[in-house]
């Protein structure tokens, strides 16, 4: 039993601003986002996919799973706050669970990629936070890909990015910009899990957007 | 029993686990690249994390202990015990059991003879033994069995390759030359099946004229660089002008008083292939990355007074000498905890080819392979069963071989390649 794997988590702000458009945006792509996983066999022996949802507290809405094995997609619901601080300790925690639960099943774990949803300004001090999660010494510190829209500060998020960030630019309204948000993940899934789109690593490169629809690309703050 | 996905059967295939939302979007593309939005393949290669400490020891080799040019030691105390292990995967009809390979076969009580030495010359008079040995008796294979996880992705072939010089999905390939019996093949990753995408992978197999003293055989293989479109056509040209050009330095490449030349003669070669494949690019106007490919090589020796073999490599693709059914490797592991910026390969990133010797006894044998082998490896349910296949005494018939290396491992979508070499 010893697979490689690619995980994949989607950090979800569910703050009270994200009512409305924005939050129905993401929650119509789940399933799509589903569909287009669980049915592709190339990518579902490969990946996995974990939700986290983030506002004033944070919270696992889908464990690391294998989408091929899951019948029902969780849906985000705005409430609360922006904690960043609450949505990197979670992360820290599930991916150090996850990563080892996977290596004691004797899997070949692969660098974990994020993608991470945010609309607002953070209301608290997540630095200590950020700097546990992307901790070099830590070894499953993931690769972040950090998206920003309505209030985000581009900065922040070009913070919270270790590899890239994309900021809406307001080419597209919110629901579409999102909606272009969740095809992009899905393609990098897609894409990683693909070996055709590996470099020799037998199916385990993370392929990341260049561009997103309605968003601007912006290099990852070197830390 | 081959094991075929017996059990819980996966989802994955059955759209009707699917929310009713999501059903109505179709089916999902078969290639997720066609027309999409530019995606670019980043140079950022995602790291494993942590494996080695994980992993069980790979095949505890003694370390070589020859200044300069390691060699493979002899392992002379480690046979193994005359009893057969178990065989957890036994398949239906291993023709290994059924087909004794004349004077150099176990006998059913499962004696092993002694002495190197012995075979070689059992080899010498053999001729006359095949009749005696009882016709192999048909049996059929069955699907091949699963080794790693339960895999939903399915291993059949579907549309034909799109592609300018597209490969056949498989090719297998065996010979025998001067007490050196060879099985190869190069089969399409269950990936590339899927998304109709040609196989990249190749090898080589070269009988050479034979001169007293001098070289009899040379394997290789080579690996296309998965994200090259034209990789497929650079790892079978490196094959081919590795076969042309190594008779200039094969004599050389062997002769143990010129081992002090040996990595340099192994540089110097791979750069002229490293030369010849560049200009091949030019020839089709593409660009020399385009042709991107892993090369590992074997030459081999004569039988007396000791069999030597020269292995050398440029990038990932490993090899392995089989003895006492425990796989040695035979270049150094790099290790991958940290982001590396990719496997060397020919012909633009060669940096130093790794060059080993090694001095090889009958019943060795020497595996030539590309990742997609050699990744499933580190499993050890895999080298476990790859050894019961290929230990000795066992060298497979073309149907069987063929069959072995089919086995399905879930998230190993990648061509699979091996050249065997057994030496008798």
């Amino acid at each position: 039993m010893s697979q490689q794997v690619l995980p994949f988590y989607l950090v979800c702000d569910e703050s009270g601003s994200m009512s409305g458009a924005p939050v129905d945006a993401i929650n119509q792509s789940l399933p799509e986002l589903h569909y287009e996983i669980g049915s592709n066999p190339v990518v579902t022996d490969k990946t996995r996919f974990c939700l986290i949802g983030f506002s004033s507290k944070a919270e696992i809405l889908l464990p690391l799973s294998d989408l091929s094995t899951v019948t029902q997609m969780p849906m985000l619901k705005a409430s609360g706050g922006t904690n960043y601080s609450q949505a990197f300790d979670k992360l820290r925690e599930t991916i150090n669970n996850d990563v080892n639960a996977l290596k004691s099943q004797g899997h070949q774990v692969y660098r974990p990629a994020v993608f991470f949803l945010s609309d607002g300004l953070p209301n608290d001090d997540w630095h200590q936070s950020y700097q546990a999660l992307v901790d070099p010494v830590w070894r499953p510190h993931p690769n972040i890909l950090a998206f920003g829209f309505g209030q985000a500060d581009t900065q922040t998020i070009q913070q919270v990015a270790t590899t890239k960030a994309f900021i809406a630019n307001g080419t597209l309204g919110p629901a579409a910009a999102l909606r272009e948000f969740a095809k992009s993940l899905i393609r990098s899934i897609v894409n990683s899990g693909t070996s055709s789109a590996a470099e020799q690593a037998g199916g385990a490169t993370l392929v990341m957007p260049d561009n997103v629809p309605g968003f601007t690309t912006i290099e990852a703050d070197q830390v | 029993m081959p094991q075929a996905e017996t059990g819980t059967t996966p989802p994955a295939a059955d759209p009707s686990g699917v929310p009713t939302a999501a059903a109505e979007q179709g089916p999902a593309p078969d290639n997720p690249h066609a027309g999409e939005s530019p995606m670019v393949r980043q140079q950022l290669k995602a790291q494993v994390i942590d494996t080695r400490p994980e992993l069980p020891p790979l095949p505890t080799a003694p370390q070589p202990v020859l200044p300069g040019l390691p060699q493979i030691p002899q392992l002379v105390d480690t046979r193994p015990s005359p009893e057969p292990p178990a065989r957890p995967h036994q398949p239906v009809g291993d023709p290994e059991r059924e087909a004794p390979r004349g004077v150099l076969s176990l006998a059913a009580g499962g004696k092993i003879e002694p002495e190197p030495a012995a075979r070689r010359q059992s080899v010498a008079a053999g001729p006359a033994a095949p009749a005696a040995a009882p016709p192999p008796q048909a049996s059929p294979l069955g699907e091949p069995v699963v080794l790693i996880g339960n895999p939903k992705l399915r291993s059949e072939p579907r549309a034909f390759p799109e592609i300018g010089e597209r490969v056949p999905d498989s090719i297998v390939d065996g010979g025998e030359v001067d007490g050196l019996i060879v099985r190869a093949a190069s089969l399409r990753g269950d990936d590339h099946r899927h998304y109709a995408e040609t196989r990249q992978d190749s090898f080589g197999l070269y009988a050479m004229t034979p001169v007293p003293g001098g070289p009899v055989f040379m394997a290789a293989v080579a690996d296309g660089v998965g994200s090259e479109t034209w990789s497929h056509i650079g790892s079978a040209a490196a094959c081919r002008l590795l076969a042309e050009e190594i008779g200039g330095y094969a004599e050389a490449m062997l002769d143990p008083a010129r081992e002090n030349r040996l990595q340099d003669n192994c540089q110097e070669l791979m750069d002229k292939v490293a030369g010849r494949l560049a200009m091949e690019a030019d020839s089709r106007d593409l660009n020399k990355k385009q042709l991107s490919t892993t090369l590992v090589g074997c030459l081999f020796g004569p039988a007396a007074p000791v069999r030597r073999a020269v292995m050398f490599a440029v990038g990932d693709s490993p090899a392995y000498v089989l003895r006492a059914r425990d796989f040695q490797p035979v270049f150094t592991v790099e290790q991958e905890e940290i982001a590396s910026s990719g496997t060397n390969a020919l012909p633009t990133q060669i940096g130093r080819v790794s060059v080993r010797v090694a001095e090889l006894c009958a019943g060795d044998m020497v595996l030539l392979c590309t990742d997609g082998l050699g990744n499933t490896m580190r499993t050890p349910a895999v080298r476990r069963q790859l050894a019961e296949w290929w230990g000795e005494p066992g060298v497979p018939g073309l149907p069987a071989y063929f069959w072995q290396l089919s086995f399905r491992a879930q998230s190993y979508g990648d061509d699979r390649t091996a050249v065997c070499v057994w030496v008798r």
